[in-house]
């Protein structure tokens, strides 16, 4: 039973992950291998702050947010002069940049020995000490994640964004300053993604830079593919999907190595199968043609 | 009692070693129908992404209204008030015929982040937005093609899209790039005609095209470039009367 | 000291060129980044390593390896790549295709092989011959010679040789190329299997100096896309001239740098040229969003 709550949690935080990465590349057409850095960044964030100043979590999440901001800010730029394949290097490169910080800045973040005993969350003095009540808390953040891209890509707002991914000239003539969108969608992305970061921190209460590579990044913006980039219930369906199937593997009784290496191929091997046969993934809107 | 109300002042913009736009400048009066003709690569588009500020002059200004528009964004130079069609027809081609509109739309609160989420007036906004651009859409003539995707319609239907657009954003200049070239001549006719209204309703409209029968029939004055620079200027009359004009152009 | 740092950079150095040459000449005939190219270098190695297992002496199991990869890099243009440059896929969904295959492949490798480190060296580790100060094993010779004896060699047949040419004609223009009568198909997939090979000579090479591990392809493709791109796609001294640049910054970095941040240093030079100079040093200008 607290194996599929585990499950569940799992599957909130990467509910987050998804929809904010859809934002970014989905809705907007701006493809980013650096989703993890802001996943990071929220939970490093946390963890420190709540470790060397007691602070709560949503005290933390805000600091998460604004690191991400900033990393969003950041990464951004780049979109502004180049695109598509190239813009993904860069991300690329900014990713495997926030890592080594994250990995060789020992005195901030102890390195590859990572942050052991995070704090539980709590709110209004109540302690989220356990599956259930994590999963209640994950619930929460995950739903409101959702509607809250929801209606922003549903709205005017996400209509210059669906402008920008087809043909962004074009929206430029209309006289919708395209550099502005990019960066917003970066923060917003960025910060949910850091929302995220912070949830994960206090569920596992130990975390390392292993858990904020590039091969999670591109596990992530594999979810998206695979779900539909440019709609939210495919990422999601991307998400159950690519955390469920390959637990499955567990059950088998493979050691959990090969379970690794398995669920990777996995999730590899229908990327390149989206590709080939369907590149707008299960049920999307954007299929990367230009 | 015309004012001038878009200008250019010795423009110049260098490609690779090739200069695309060689000391252009030139003037164009309010509520007019102006062309500017001239062989493929002559720089005519080129001279409308510079005036449009899509990409920077290596040399000279653009004056809208006597303001300086050096270092304006497209964006923003489309927000005050020049609009632009697109020699390669620039729509969104995924959604609906309405949709473009509504993107077209300048000055909406929707737009913005904090109220896209927060706003309660971006549904009226939304409403109004509609009515107009059904009213665009009536006099441009696609009003029974409202929903469909805009890929589906046929290259003239798009042309008169692209222009509905162009109206939508409320431009006082009109800049487009050969709005009829390819189209069906009942189309081109249509448009054409659209043009005439445009500039009684007190629109400025500048257009490049290579269909002389369209210049003669609606323009007041005719730019003729050549090379990246200006070899003729004036009232349709006089340009097009000069035999050497017409002879560069046809060979 | 300095000119210890001096010879590891150029060691280094000349391995990323191997491996920028073989990916600048995929994605100068291609133009897609062809990620997966880290998990066939790695597959290189391993490849020999699953020979010398078998008992074969290293001097069989090489160039049997070599083939083999080579083979692996023709197998994946002809059954990924071309059914999609078929269906006129944008570069995007190749690079995304590309990266799909770079994990299947390189997780087969640990699958098999295992993740720890696995070894076909099999002398005794030699001092190394002392040089201007600085001290280099005879196989760190090699690795420079070879390197630098293939880098000379692709030059010439790109210049000479009738596929050479073929090759500069569709990564110049691939419409004119066709119009002219160039099999592009037929050409590209030349192109894959020869940088694949490349790739492979490379990370044999790499694994006779220290050894390999499934990760190896990931850390390779690295250096090779920012040498790329830092010395300028599609050009065969730019691949070389990249090369190098990011083995010395990489090695000269610690002279002044902790070693740990050896690696963020060439990140940052990415994201430089990326932003400043996308061609590199000796590439022509890429694609920008065009008016």
């Amino acid at each position: 039973m607290d194996y599929l709550l585990h499950i569940l949690i799992l599957i909130n935080i990467y509910i987050i992950l998804v929809v904010s990465l859809d934002l970014i590349a989905g809705y907007t057409g701006l493809l980013s291998i650096a989703h993890a850095a802001f996943y990071g960044i929220g939970a490093y964030a946390t963890a420190l702050l709540s470790i060397h100043f007691q602070t709560n979590f949503l005290f933390n999440m805000v600091f998460g947010i604004v690191g991400a901001a900033v990393l969003g800010v950041i990464i951004a730029f780049p979109s502004l002069r180049i695109h598509d394949d190239y813009f993904v290097i860069a991300t690329f490169g900014f990713q495997m940049i926030v890592y080594s910080v994250l990995n060789n800045w020992v005195e901030l973040t102890r390195g590859p020995l990572g942050i052991p005993g995070i704090p539980v969350a709590s709110l209004f003095g109540f302690n989220i000490d356990n599956h259930w009540k994590f999963l209640i808390l994950s619930s929460i953040f995950s739903t409101l994640v959702y509607l809250f891209v929801r209606k922003l890509v549903n709205s005017p707002y996400g209509r210059v964004l669906k402008a920008i991914r087809e043909d962004e000239v074009f929206a430029e003539s209309l006289g919708k300053n395209v550099n502005s969108y990019k960066i917003q969608v970066f923060i917003i992305g960025g910060a949910l993604a850091s929302v995220a970061g912070n949830l994960y921190a206090h569920y596992v209460t130990f975390i390392d830079p292993t858990s904020f590579t590039i091969l999670e990044s591109i596990l992530v913006i594999s979810m998206v593919i695979i779900g539909g980039a440019g709609s939210l219930r495919g990422p999601v369906m991307g998400a159950v999907v690519l955390v469920v199937l390959p637990e499955a593997l567990r059950f088998v009784g493979l050691p959990s190595s090969v379970a690794a290496n398995l669920r990777q191929i996995f999730y590899g091997s229908l990327l390149v199968l989206m590709m080939l046969y369907r590149p707008q993934g299960l049920i999307g809107e954007f299929n990367f043609q230009k | 009692m015309a004012e001038t109300i878009l200008s250019g002042k010795q423009l110049r913009k260098v490609f690779d070693g090739v200069i695309a736009v060689d000391n252009v400048s030139f003037a164009v009066e309010e509520q007019t129908i102006t062309a500017i003709i001239g062989p493929n690569g002559a720089g005519k588009t080129t001279l409308f992404n510079l005036v449009t500020g899509f990409i920077p002059p290596e040399q000279g200004e653009v004056y809208l209204q006597g303001r300086n528009l050096n270092g304006t964004p497209p964006h923003e130079v489309a927000r005050l008030g020049i609009s632009r069609t697109f020699q390669d027809l620039r729509l969104l081609r995924q959604i609906s015929v309405r949709d473009n509109l509504l993107l077209s739309c300048p000055n909406q609160i929707g737009e913005v982040f904090w109220h896209a989420l927060f706003s309660r007036r971006v549904g009226s906004e939304e409403a109004n937005n509609h009515e107009e651009a059904l009213e665009l859409l009536d006099f441009v003539g696609l009003r029974d093609l409202t929903n469909e995707p805009a890929g589906n319609l046929s290259y003239g239907q798009q042309k008169l899209l692209s222009l509905a657009c162009c109206l939508a954003t409320k431009g006082k200049v009109l800049l487009l790039d050969e709005p009829v070239a390819g189209v069906h001549p009942d189309m081109a006719a249509r448009i054409l005609d659209l043009m005439v209204k445009l500039r009684d309703q007190g629109k400025t409209i500048v257009f490049i095209e290579h269909d002389i029968e369209a210049v003669k029939k609606v323009a007041g004055r005719v730019v003729v470039m050549d090379d990246g620079k200006v070899i003729a200027s004036g009232s349709k009359e006089e340009v097009l009367a000069k035999a050497e004009i017409i002879e560069a152009y046809l060979t | 000291m300095l000119s210890q740092l001096l010879v590891n950079g150029l060691i280094a150095g000349s391995i990323y060129a191997l491996v920028a040459l073989g990916f600048g000449l995929i994605y100068s005939t291609t133009r897609f980044f062809h990620f997966a190219h880290g998990a066939v270098y790695a597959a290189g190695a391993y490849l020999a390593y699953a020979g010398w297992l078998l008992g074969l002496s290293l001097y069989v199991a090489i160039p049997l390896a070599v083939i083999g990869t080579a083979i692996l890099g023709g197998l994946i243009d002809v059954g990924i790549y071309r059914p999609l440059r078929r269906k006129n896929a944008s570069s995007l969904i190749l690079l995304l295709a590309s990266l799909g295959l770079f994990i299947v492949i390189q997780n087969l490798i640990s699958l098999i092989f295992g993740d720890d480190t696995k070894t076909i060296r099999s002398g005794i580790v030699t001092e190394g011959l002392p040089i201007f100060g600085a001290r280099i094993t005879p196989i760190q010779v090699t690795i420079i010679i070879v390197s630098g004896f293939l880098l000379l060699l692709c030059w010439a047949f790109m210049k000479k040789t009738k596929m050479g040419k073929a090759m500069r004609a569709v990564a110049n223009d691939p419409e004119l190329a066709r119009v002219v009568g160039i099999e592009t198909d037929q050409v590209i997939l030349v192109t894959f299997v020869l940088g694949s090979a490349l790739a492979a000579i490379a990370a044999i090479l790499i694994s006779l100096d220290t050894d390999m591990t499934p990760m190896m392809g990931f850390y390779a493709l690295l250096m090779g896309v920012v040498a790329v791109i830092a010395g300028g796609i599609g050009s065969i001294p730019g691949a070389a001239l990249g090369g190098l640049l990011v083995g010395m910054a990489q090695h000269l970095g610690v002279w002044k740098i902790p070693t740990q941040w050896q690696d963020t240093i060439v990140f940052l030079i990415l994201i430089f040229f990326l932003l400043f100079r996308p061609q590199g040093f000796l590439g022509k200008v890429v694609k920008k969003a065009a008016v």
